[in-house]
């Protein structure tokens, strides 16, 4: 009786990971948040081409966007790819009113990282003046930021590829510091080179997933 | 502590079935997921999976939804309020048996 009741919460815990790998076995989460990316990126260069602060105003929009349409997006996407072949499962969905939350929360939690960097950054750059220092440092943190989000999302999807690309955020954040580009181009080429890595590794995903896996039809109809 | 063994008996006779468990233990972490998936996971066949799912339906413990994901037609198994209560208490009550029992 002990090993049935162990069983069960194993079974459910089996059939929850199971449901979370069903989302990104077929690389289409990965490419489109390879794309996502490449959007924060360009934000970022149109930064640096125009002399404007285009991602501030930007930025919430495309959050905001990311929140409540990437996955809707992910989603239908997945009607063409996956669905056919390997089912369809619908993960839990997280209320819309913690989802607004979390949003409030995340902006707000970002606005005092925000004005406590700015005033530190403001102090270093008083200092580097005055003693010849500079903040080449921050690609590096920006590195180890998106490695860490990337780590969370291999720990959650329990996929040792985003190890993979956290691995290149690193080592692109070390490299960015190195070779000393000016903020917004060395955000945008992070930003780029992690979409990049997360869209070729996506698109590889996919197209091993669409060899090995043929659509479902053995000529019964559906009950 | 001592066990009832009328317990056992209140276990919920169409959930405590390993076929039907398995089933509720694939939905139950989920939203609701297709037929297809469900056929993937459990390694049922199709027959005997279309049965056993009627049979929760018709306990009104599933909700079964037809539509499309582009031309691919689906049909989309959930469990219901009285699903999820259903299967809690069945996990509750395991869980009672399991802990009374001696080792």
């Amino acid at each position: 009786m002990n090993d049935s009741k162990h069983s069960i919460e194993n079974q459910i815990q089996i059939s929850r990971i199971k449901a979370i790998r069903h989302w990104i076995q077929d690389g289409v989460a990965e490419t489109i948040i390879g794309i996502y990316l490449l959007i924060f990126a360009a934000l970022f260069l149109a930064d640096f081409a125009s002399g404007l602060a285009v991602s501030t105003f930007m930025l919430p929009v495309v959050l905001l966007g990311g929140i409540f349409l990437l996955s809707p997006f992910v989603r239908w996407i997945k009607g063409f790819v996956a669905v056919p072949r390997t089912g369809f499962v619908q993960l839990r969905e997280t209320p819309l009113r913690q989802r607004w939350i979390a949003l409030v929360g995340g902006l707000a939690f970002g606005f005092v990282i925000a004005f406590i960097g700015s005033r530190q950054i403001d102090q270093l750059g008083r200092v580097a003046t005055q003693e010849g220092l500079s903040t080449i440092w921050l690609p590096l943190i920006q590195g180890v930021v998106l490695t860490l989000l990337l780590i969370g999302m291999g720990f959650y999807f329990h996929a040792s590829r985003f190890y993979v690309v956290a691995i290149v955020s690193l080592f692109a954040g070390g490299f960015l510091m190195l070779v000393q580009l000016e903020d917004a181009i060395g955000t945008a080429v992070i930003f780029g080179i992690v979409g990049v890595t997360m869209i070729i590794l996506g698109i590889g995903v996919m197209r091993q997933f669409m060899k090995n896996t043929p659509v479902y039809n053995d000529g019964v109809s559906w009950p | 502590m001592a066990i009832d063994p009328l317990q056992i008996t209140k276990l919920d006779s169409l959930l405590h079935q390993q076929s039907r468990l398995l089933i509720m233990t694939m939905l139950f972490p989920v939203e609701s997921a297709d037929f297809l998936y469900l056929l993937q996971e459990t390694a049922l066949t199709k027959g005997n999976l279309s049965t056993h799912l009627a049979k929760l339906e018709k306990a009104d413990y599933l909700s079964v939804e037809k539509t499309y994901r582009g031309k691919t037609p689906l049909t989309i198994y959930a469990l219901t309020t009285s699903g999820r209560d259903a299967f809690a208490t069945y996990r509750r009550q395991l869980r009672e048996i399991a802990d009374a029992l001696p080792e």
